[in-house]
């Protein structure tokens, strides 16, 4: 997928095979055509383009997941996953700790359930990831 | 960790991109390792090496 030449104005990331580039192209022309076209209302367009955006990322995730990466690259992706991670954490617990302030100065009783869920679902999934890399180890 | 990945790669004719592809890592692990920026795993300095066909010890000094 990743060519091997430096092409400047993608940093380096540009599609390998001619199939590649049919992919791109046929998922980006239809979009572009469909906004050239002049019959549609603004939030047609918008509705049109979320759709889009939601095809293309399901799309896409097989290809992050099959996606080789090297040593280097492995250890950077858990790097930058890590740090994102960390990051949604503070703005989630933020968010749940304002909530709940904001309704207990109204006198109510309130947890945002879904917050909730995904912090301790995080931590879950956190504690049982290291539980089995603990026992199994990393190989690669 | 010092390596003599540039010299070595200089001497047989290799550019970064070349190395990369036998070793099976990116031009840009490569790069970072010439600059000391990275230290591999045991298996990607065991692979450079057999290249070069030198022991770990003779590609990777450790400081």
């Amino acid at each position: 997928m990743v060519s091997k030449k430096k092409i400047w104005w993608l940093g380096g990331v540009a599609p390998k095979t001619k199939e590649g580039w049919w992919y791109i192209t046929l998922i980006c022309l239809p979009l572009i055509v469909f906004h050239f076209l002049p019959f549609w209302t603004d939030q047609i367009r918008m509705y049109v383009t979320v759709v889009w955006l939601i095809i293309l990322m399901i799309d896409m995730i097989p290809i992050m997941l099959t996606v080789k990466k090297d040593e280097l690259e492995f250890k950077i992706e858990a790097v930058a996953e890590r740090n994102s991670s960390w990051f949604m954490s503070l703005v989630l617990a933020f968010g749940l700790v304002y909530e709940t302030i904001i309704h207990a100065l109204k006198g109510e009783v309130y947890f945002n359930i879904i917050i909730l869920v995904a912090l301790l679902g995080g931590a879950l999934v956190k504690s049982i990831s290291n539980y089995i890399l603990e026992k199994k180890g990393i190989k690669d | 960790m010092k390596t003599r990945i540039k010299e070595l790669r200089a001497k047989h004719n290799m550019t970064q991109e070349d190395l990369a592809e036998k070793v099976g890592v990116t031009r840009m692990t490569i790069g970072f390792l010439e600059k000391g920026k990275y230290n591999p795993s045991l298996i990607l300095a065991y692979k450079i090496s057999k290249i070069f066909n030198l022991k770990i010890e003779d590609v990777f000094v450790l400081e």
